[in-house]
């Protein structure tokens, strides 16, 4: 019997990633879905103007909101991200985030070189944050038109997810959307490109570097029901661990570090077993306390 | 220390304990912040953008 040729979190990224994108009459017609699913956020970056997307963008959500007229703060997205980034972290991006399956793909890509980290790489990890600030929050809410409504500037002017799952499938498909575009399209497919180029050599460079959304799950890394365990005990110093991180993190040292993605190959690197993961409350030393207790 | 775990309990606990606390109310402030956005109909905002095509996102402008 052939075996299923993806591992699990393949598996799980790939069907989540058709689940949330499953109005597949979009892309032959060139429309979006309009129904109730809607109302709800997906988790990951998924761009709602994306003909299959059955959910919304929380990004996308939050400028909409922040840019309204009516609203200057969105309770609905900050709950939204406090509860998902509470339980899950940056397990969001490790497994239910559509644009970063497409980056992990094209990573898989041979190519002469692979870039794990350079002189820039860890004061651009910071670029995220203030992206996150200014594009997303900044923006939409200060520069408002004479309505009083802010543009989504992340979507507007950075987006590479946007471009990839629904500029270019509607622009393709619908004749009236290819009379109109101009600079704006042209601008959002050089960022696509690039983003394309370097994810074969750079394993996640929007993450990385640019998702304002990451951005807000890596502050909830250090406190989230799923997280991360080391065993000291078991830890022989191999640092077999630190050389697999594609987030080029330390997961002995830096355990749940705002970088990590949460994909799990630290632990299967680990020979002793050292490196485990799982839903806890509290954290793994008050499970082994209340074992000492019962000793 | 046993098994990984510092035997001076105390400060240990109150870390694990405010860790505790953190996530429940983290959770709770969340599930009343989702409560307070739907009473404020910004899920109306929302769907509304959601379900026309954002000409911005896809590069139309």
């Amino acid at each position: 019997m052939a075996k299923w040729p993806f591992n699990f979190r393949k598996t799980v990224q790939g069907v989540w990633a058709v689940l949330t994108n499953g109005y597949i009459i979009g892309f032959f017609q060139g429309k979006i879905y309009n129904g109730r699913l809607k109302n709800l956020c997906v988790p990951g970056l998924n761009c709602y103007s994306c003909p299959g997307s059955l959910g919304s963008c929380p990004i996308g959500s939050l400028q909409a909101v922040l840019g309204s007229a009516k609203y200057k703060a969105s309770f609905y997205l900050l709950g939204f991200f406090l509860l998902i980034g509470t339980v899950l972290g940056r397990l969001v991006c490790g497994f239910l985030c559509p644009f970063g399956l497409v980056q992990e793909l094209l990573y898989k890509i041979p190519f002469v070189k692979k870039i794990g980290t350079f002189r820039l790489d860890r004061p651009l990890r910071w670029l995220k944050y203030i992206i996150l600030l200014v594009f997303v929050i900044l923006l939409p809410l200060f520069i408002v038109d004479a309505a009083g409504t802010g543009a989504p500037w992340f979507c507007k002017w950075i987006c590479p997810a946007g471009t990839l799952e629904g500029g270019v499938p509607l622009v393709s498909t619908n004749p009236a959307l290819q009379s109109v575009i101009g600079f704006l399209f042209q601008w959002k497919l050089v960022i696509l490109i690039v983003t394309v180029l370097l994810s074969i050599f750079i394993y996640r460079p929007f993450c990385k570097y640019i998702c304002p959304l990451g951005a807000i799950y890596a502050l909830f890394n250090k406190v989230s029901i799923y997280r991360y365990h080391i065993d000291l005990q078991k830890c022989t110093g191999c640092k077999q661990c630190e050389k697999i991180c594609p987030m080029q993190i330390r997961p002995v040292r830096e355990v749940n570090h705002l970088e990590c993605i949460r994909c799990g190959k630290c632990k299967e690197i680990c020979h002793t077993g050292a490196i485990t993961s799982g839903f806890s409350f509290g954290s793994r030393e008050l499970e082994q306390l209340k074992q000492n207790k019962k000793v | 220390m046993k098994n990984g775990v510092s035997l001076s309990r105390k400060p240990l606990k109150r870390r694990t304990d405010k860790l505790l606390f953190l996530q429940i109310l983290l959770i709770a402030v969340g599930a009343l912040a989702i409560a307070a956005g739907i009473w404020r109909d910004e899920v109306r905002t929302v769907f509304m953008k959601a379900t026309y095509i954002c000409l911005e996102c896809i590069g139309i402008g």
